[in-house]
């Protein structure tokens, strides 16, 4: 059978796309599947890495971010003090993040009576380098409950489950 | 598009213009891929006794005989469990770091014998670690040879990441010191583990040492309660991909959870059965406490305190 010769024209007559678009399905339904409908409400920091943990438990709020990379810590995505700092010193409190964090507080106690809602207890998400060390991480820990945030979360990736 | 009629009276294909379509979704895919999360986010909540870090030099809580006081101590080379004022055990460990290297394959490298194995069946996502014979030791090194820094300077280009600490087990079997433990390199052990990285254990929650004591088709468990599935090639939601098992150093953090899994299913009727504190050196990575913390968790301990060690 003799091929009919291409149109220059409107030339989509006899390009048959039938099979791409399932193709094309596929993958928008993966994509779909994929897709969190409520969206990130934590995003990793910048030069950072996490530890992996199988932890499913996921963060149903916004709240405050604590970041402590390898070079400096963060309230908030504001640098604080430098990480090698809080290594050195003897105290268990942080002072400048101690002084960030009770700001946020009263922030947000001002905020909650504001509005009339009841004044949870302070939570914070801490996102740690895997490297960081324990001394570091219990300072950090101990800045954050003494300035009213007792609720401590750290940030992990999710380990592919069973 | 007007279709035209066979002489049978059999309608033939509409010839659709599907182009509109093709045009939304090579829109929607682009858009829905950058919105696709592919690693999730968690989070490990902790349990923070409230105030109690304003007392810091107050005298501790009386302890209560009846309860377990349950607590891990994490070291840099070893785990020990305490309850009731005594304790078990230690469990030894080597630490094998892996790293991933800006250029080139990811590898393990064995601080305690300057050994390094490459991951031969990284490419296809797999386990095969071998021995790299052309490491001389020493320092550790990408495989293009760069030396990998134990510190960097602040701001300096990172060469290498710890992709993971791995805490391997050692055997303390008929040894009377610690030098014993590790001075022989045969004292390590060995596991089987499965695609996701969980241990194997059989009926009395033993380790299998070896993949030959498992065939397709045999029912094995994991550490977790009601994990009880069989090996095959089907793919399936009680079946394990046998293809995909593997044999690797057995986890000082397994070895950890068999324990407490005892532990708790002995002493679940005591009204601290689900508390753990866990005590770590100051020098201790974030990654390992994460690491105790989930086997803790998993074992049904997860109410979880932390405290620090000799200070």
């Amino acid at each position: 059978m003799p091929r009919k010769p291409r149109s220059f024209g409107g030339g989509s007559d006899d390009l048959n796309i039938t099979s791409l678009m399932d193709a094309m399905t596929i993958i928008l339904v993966f994509l779909l599947k994929n897709m969190d409908a409520e969206g990130n409400l934590l995003t990793q920091a910048d030069n950072l890495q996490l530890p992996n943990s199988s932890s499913q438990k996921t963060v149903q709020e916004v709240m405050l971010s604590v970041v402590v990379d390898n070079n400096q810590i963060l309230v908030d995505n504001t640098a604080v003090i430098e990480t090698d700092l809080v290594a050195q010193q003897d105290s268990l409190f942080v002072q400048p993040m101690v002084e960030a964090l009770k700001a946020k507080r009263e922030d947000e106690k001002k905020a909650a009576m504001a509005t009339g809602g009841a004044e949870g207890p302070g939570a914070v998400i801490v996102q740690l380098d895997k490297n960081i060390s324990y001394d570091v991480m219990y300072k950090t820990m101990a800045s954050c409950g003494f300035s009213g945030y007792g609720n401590v979360k750290f940030a992990v990736m999710q380990r592919n489950a069973e | 598009m007007a279709s035209k009629r066979k002489k049978n009276g059999v309608a033939d294909a509409p010839n659709l213009d599907l182009l509109p379509v093709m045009a939304l979704m090579t829109v929607l895919i682009p858009i829905l891929l950058s919105m696709a999360s592919f690693q999730k986010l968690a989070v490990v909540e902790i349990n923070m006794p409230e105030r109690s870090m304003m007392n810091a030099d107050g005298a501790p809580p009386e302890v209560d005989d009846q309860a377990l006081n349950l607590s891990v101590a994490v070291g840099n080379d070893y785990l020990e469990i305490w309850a009731r004022g005594g304790s078990m055990p230690k469990i030894f460990a080597d630490e094998i770091i892996e790293y991933r290297c800006q250029t080139g394959d990811n590898f393990r490298y064995h601080p305690r014998y300057q050994i390094r194995y490459i991951n031969e069946a990284a490419a296809t996502g797999g386990h095969k670690w071998v021995q790299d014979k052309s490491f001389s030791g020493g320092q550790a090194k990408c495989l293009d040879g760069t030396p990998i820094p134990d510190t960097y300077a602040k701001g300096e280009k990172r060469v290498a990441q710890k992709e993971a600490i791995i805490m391997a087990a050692r055997s303390t079997e008929g040894a009377n010191s610690e030098e014993e433990v590790f001075g022989d390199p045969a004292r390590l052990l060995r596991s089987v583990y499965n695609a996701s990285d969980s241990a194997y254990v059989d009926g009395n929650l033993e380790f299998y040492t070896s993949k030959s004591q498992l065939h397709p088709g045999m029912a094995v468990q994991t550490l977790r309660e009601n994990s009880v599935r069989k090996l095959g090639s089907a793919a399936g939601p009680a079946v394990d991909d046998f293809g995909a098992v593997y044999e690797d150093w057995r986890s000082a953090y397994d070895e950890l959870a068999k324990v407490l899994v005892g532990i708790h299913n002995r002493f679940i009727d005591l009204p601290d059965a689900d508390n753990i504190i866990v005590f770590a050196g100051d020098e201790i990575p974030f990654d390992k406490i994460i690491q105790v913390m989930d086997a803790a968790r998993e074992s049904g301990f997860w109410n979880i305190q932390l405290a620090k060690l000799g200070g």
